[in-house]
């Protein structure tokens, strides 16, 4: 008997297998080890997916803030309309976005020009004396400019008329923004407080600015024409062209949401669109 | 999935997640691989327990097979370390050859084959080689079980095992001369 009929005799023995519980079992662990495979890219791809969720959040959270130091809250319908409904001042926080509304509203209503400065005329208390805002008005200014002045003249006797005066802006550093030339009109004149009160503080146009982010000096050309100027809209055309030359990109886009909350009837130049 | 299919080329689509491909496999290596284990360990449930285990550390370690491999060899080393495992925790160490010990299983083995055969004269052969081979030292009984029932040649059972070459041989040259002389009736 060699090592191949040994071989034989072996396999030759009572045929011993497995029980089919445990072919299944094999059967079925070998089956179900495959989709695990399949599924390994799904388990790289939810990590991914949520990290890229959080990094998409996040990024959204950070540029939140700077849109809404850029962009002033939106007019409402419960905005004041009147002039007259500005007497009682609000807070110190909601002024810069409370009066620009009510200028934007009064502008919009330039045929009404004359009436609104009526309206002023009534609204300014009666111990505040000063020749009378209209007919000057009428006579010297443009009605745009009318209504710029005419705001200013405005917000002198009501700061006046508050029990507690806000305190007066603190000063702009230099060349951290770039004040907005005061024309000097007949209405300007007109707005200045008498003598037996207390100087208001003189309200700035460019309060609601945001700082400039860089000092770079504006061209020197439209800052001349900005001065030489002495219509508002044309100061405040000037010195977005001054803006734009001098790559203040920020400043530039924030000064013409500005200008054209400020002045909504008026167009800008091809050259200040986007 | 056809019978001339290779082990190499239905491992390969196996990795490549061909479940048929595995059912292929298995269906050639089930019974030789059972028998392999079954003739090592008593009771059968253990060979089960074992035959199992093989089959899932393969599924386990599919993909770090290449097939540079045999298949058979490797999955005979997979059951020889679970063999060696197993005789590790019971605490059964690989067997010393022990020359008198040897002689006296085999000798039982002779005294049966001179017992009156009640069955057939091949169901005495086959009680009788089963006893031989379960009377052979452990590390002989695994290289003849592994040339008898795994096919392997000296070559692989020397991979399997781990053992060199020559004491691959002479393992198995032992354990075939214990045998034909415990079945020398039968020759």
């Amino acid at each position: 008997m060699n090592h191949d009929d040994l071989k034989r005799a072996v396999r030759a023995l009572e045929p011993i297998k497995p029980p089919p519980s445990v072919d299944a079992a094999i059967r079925q662990a070998a089956r179900a080890a495959l989709p695990s495979t399949r599924r390994r890219p799904a388990r790289f791809l939810f990590p991914l997916a949520t990290a890229a969720v959080l990094v998409l959040g996040f990024g959204v959270v950070l540029l939140q803030p700077k849109r809404a130091a850029i962009e002033p809250p939106a007019p409402t319908e419960s905005a004041p309309s009147a002039v007259s409904a500005d007497a009682a001042p609000a807070a110190d926080d909601t002024q810069h976005a409370a009066v620009p509304m009510a200028e934007a509203k009064a502008i919009a209503a330039e045929p009404q020009a004359a009436s609104t400065a009526d309206a002023l005329n009534r609204s300014a208390p009666a111990g505040v004396a000063g020749p009378p805002l209209a007919d000057s008005a009428r006579q010297q200014a443009p009605a745009s400019e009318l209504m710029v002045s005419a705001e200013r003249a405005r917000s002198a006797p009501v700061t006046q008329a508050s029990p507690a005066p806000p305190p007066p802006p603190p000063p702009a550093a230099a060349g951290e923004s770039i004040p907005w030339p005061t024309p000097q009109t007949a209405t300007d004149a007109l707005a200045q407080p008498s003598a037996a009160s207390p100087p208001a503080p003189k309200p700035v146009l460019n309060e609601p600015f945001p700082a400039p982010a860089s000092t770079a000096p504006l061209d020197a050309t439209s800052e001349r024409r900005a001065a030489e100027s002495s219509d508002p809209i044309t100061v405040a055309i000037e010195r977005l062209r001054a803006l734009k030359a001098s790559k203040r990109i920020a400043e530039f886009r924030a000064a013409r949401a500005q200008f054209q909350r400020d002045f909504p009837n008026v167009d800008l130049p091809p050259d200040l669109r986007e | 999935v056809s019978d001339a299919d290779s082990d190499q080329a239905l491992m390969l689509r196996y990795q490549a997640g061909d479940a048929a491909a595995f059912d292929a496999l298995y269906a050639r290596y089930r019974a030789p691989l059972y028998r392999y284990l079954a003739r090592q360990v008593t009771p059968r449930d253990l060979a089960d327990e074992l035959f199992q285990d093989v089959w899932m550390k393969l599924i386990a370690a599919r993909l770090s097979w290449q097939p540079r491999a045999q298949f058979s060899t490797w999955l005979y080393t997979l059951a020889h370390n679970r063999l060696i495992d197993h005789w590790r925790k019971q605490g059964t160490q690989a067997q010393v050859i022990d020359t008198d010990a040897e002689e006296r299983a085999l000798a039982a083995v002779g005294s049966r084959l001179d017992e009156p055969l009640v069955n057939t004269e091949s169901a005495a052969l086959r009680g009788a080689l089963v006893d031989a081979i379960g009377a052979l030292p452990t590390e002989q009984r695994d290289a003849f079980l592994l040339s008898a029932e795994g096919d392997l040649s000296v070559t692989q059972i020397a991979e399997v095992t781990g053992a060199g070459h020559e004491a691959a041989k002479s393992r198995l040259r032992y354990a075939i001369r214990k045998l034909r002389s415990a079945l020398g009736a039968y020759a």
